[in-house]
């Protein structure tokens, strides 16, 4: 970026109201911008990704401010930041190498996973309710189990990691885990209405009594 | 024998292992043993696996909601940081930087999240300020770079080039470590300049005080106001006037009776395309005044008009030369 001055040269708005508001939009990136940029740099370990996606995020707030009243700027740049991070998260994690899990995947996949082409409006419809009631599987979860789950899969950190942000311990950072896991493959399993999923749980009661009587 | 693990919450567990990246080659091969014994095994896991890659289309929009609560999270904690700042002890400080802090009462402080350095850079002609994590703020100025590890004891901070202006939260159990390739400045609650370029590092306090420690030995105390120079010839106190010395912040220069050769040699730090003296001599010549550091053209003109000098601009530079040359 070339750009020597530290805030985009910002120019007029539209009336009164509209300057207002986007005197309001620069006061508070200047504010905050420090913070901003600290935090991306050490979420990317890197400044140029960090100044790029501040940059972008209040060009993307200063822009709606023109003909927007914005009640809270700092959260809305907050939001769009987090976004821009988001994105750029996964796209740079697309490529980690995957071990073992090809085999499984393999074995007993019966759900479409990632399209290849541009699904067709029958799937594209049934992968959004999918995603939505994704989402609001995820929402449902007690909320240091849904952090774990989040910072484990989305954020890929490590228990120490995670451990450390929750502050807890990390046998609990796994406990947390496997419960958003099991919570979520249970409402993934109603959404199926796969009868032989349901019963899973009752077989695990049955095979555990039955192991019980055989060891007695 | 071994006693039989439910083998949904074997599932369980090694789909959490598998995510958390801690799976090491034994683990992996404990893996495909537990998966081949059993088709009660390989389909718990499919379960989670299908599972998975339906919540995965979900992760985008998950990971920025979380993102954007650490964002909150971090503005709360650095607001309270400041508040706290010069009046409270640093028991509260700590107490106030919230989030990671646990509550046993122990003398604990917020660990950063990651073991390695956290660098800071600027490019030419840039400026960046950056909150730290103890409410300090740290203001870069063109082509600097620094490296910042805060761990329970200490505050450490490594300017790996260029300069940098430090308004440091103060906290007396944790001193703050500014280190250089000539010394270190040790401070716990101040305003300070630090200018590390080849050869030379130079220390500007503005507010508190400020202790500066030479890589051969020794140390200095600096008040408001007092500087020090360390370089090959050694240790040597200077005063300074912050309108000069500070005036980066500004995105200015002021020079008063400074050689030409070393006005340039600092004009430039602040853009791409250096300008050259072609003779050695106009090196001596004193220069005085103002210069806009984002507008090297007008710096340009300025120099060659005070001193009737003319410039020659390519690609690779600006070479400055006597008047009717050529």
């Amino acid at each position: 970026m070339s750009d020597k001055s530290k805030t985009t040269r910002m120019g007029g708005g539209r009336g009164p109201e509209s300057d207002r508001r986007l005197r309001a939009v620069e006061a508070v990136i200047r504010e905050i911008d420090p913070l901003l940029v600290g935090w991306l740099t050490k979420k990317f370990g890197e400044g140029t990704i960090a100044r790029d996606i501040a940059q972008d995020a209040y060009l993307r707030v200063w822009r709606f401010a023109h003909d927007s009243v914005i009640d809270d700027p700092r959260a809305l740049i907050f939001k769009a930041a987090a976004n821009l991070a988001a994105n750029e998260f996964k796209a740079r994690r697309r490529f980690r190498a995957t071990h073992v899990e090809t085999s499984t995947t393999a074995m007993t996949n019966q759900m479409e996973t990632v399209p290849a082409d541009a699904p067709s409006p029958e799937r594209a419809e049934c992968a959004r309710q999918d995603w939505e009631a994704c989402r609001k599987a995820i929402a449902e979860l007690p909320e240091k189990a849904r952090r774990a789950f989040v910072l484990s899969r989305f954020e890929e950190l490590t228990y120490r990691e995670i451990a450390e942000r929750l502050s807890v311990s990390e046998s609990s950072v796994e406990k947390y885990i496997i419960l958003a896991l099991k919570s979520l493959r249970n409402s993934a399993a109603a959404r199926e209405g796969d009868a032989s999923v349901l019963l899973f749980p009752g077989r695990d009661a049955r095979s555990r009594n039955i192991t019980k009587l055989k060891v007695r | 024998m071994t006693t039989r693990v439910d083998p949904d919450d074997a599932a369980a567990r090694w789909i959490a292992l598998r995510q958390s990246g801690e799976m090491s080659a034994d683990r992996w091969q404990e893996y495909s043993a537990w998966l081949g014994q059993s088709e009660k095994n390989r389909n718990a896991i499919a379960q989670y696996e299908s599972m998975l890659s339906s919540v995965d289309a979900a992760g985008d929009s998950e990971l920025a909601e979380e993102f954007e609560r650490q964002l909150h999270e971090e503005f709360e904690n650095h607001v309270a940081a400041k508040q706290h700042r010069t009046s409270m002890p640093w028991r509260a400080i700590a107490a106030s930087v919230a989030l990671a802090i646990l509550a046993s009462g122990s003398l604990y402080v917020a660990q950063p999240y990651l073991q390695k350095p956290v660098v800071y850079a600027s490019h030419i002609g840039e400026q960046v300020s950056v909150a730290l994590d103890d409410g300090s703020t740290a203001t870069l100025n063109t082509n600097s770079a620094l490296a910042v590890k805060f761990s329970g004891g200490k505050r450490g901070v490594e300017i790996r080039k260029g300069e940098a202006l430090f308004d440091v939260a103060r906290d007396a159990s944790r001193p703050f470590v500014v280190a250089t390739s000539l010394g270190k400045i040790q401070v716990t609650g101040t305003v300070f300049n630090v200018r590390a370029l080849a050869g030379e590092t130079v220390v500007h306090v503005v507010s508190g005080h400020v202790t500066v420690l030479p890589k051969d030995g020794g140390s200095v105390s600096l008040t408001a106001g007092q500087g020090v120079r360390l370089n090959s010839d050694g240790v040597s106190m200077t005063t300074f006037d912050p309108d000069e010395a500070l005036a980066w912040r500004e995105h200015k220069a002021r020079y008063r009776d400074e050689p030409l050769g070393e006005v340039i040699a600092d004009l430039n730090r602040y853009f791409v395309t250096p300008i050259v003296l072609e003779n050695p001599s106009l090196e001596a010549l004193p220069v005085t005044g103002e210069f806009d550091l984002t507008d090297q053209k007008t710096a340009v003109v300025a120099l060659t008009t005070a001193f009737d000098l003319a410039s020659r601009e390519s690609a690779e530079q600006i070479l400055i030369t006597p008047n009717n040359s050529n």
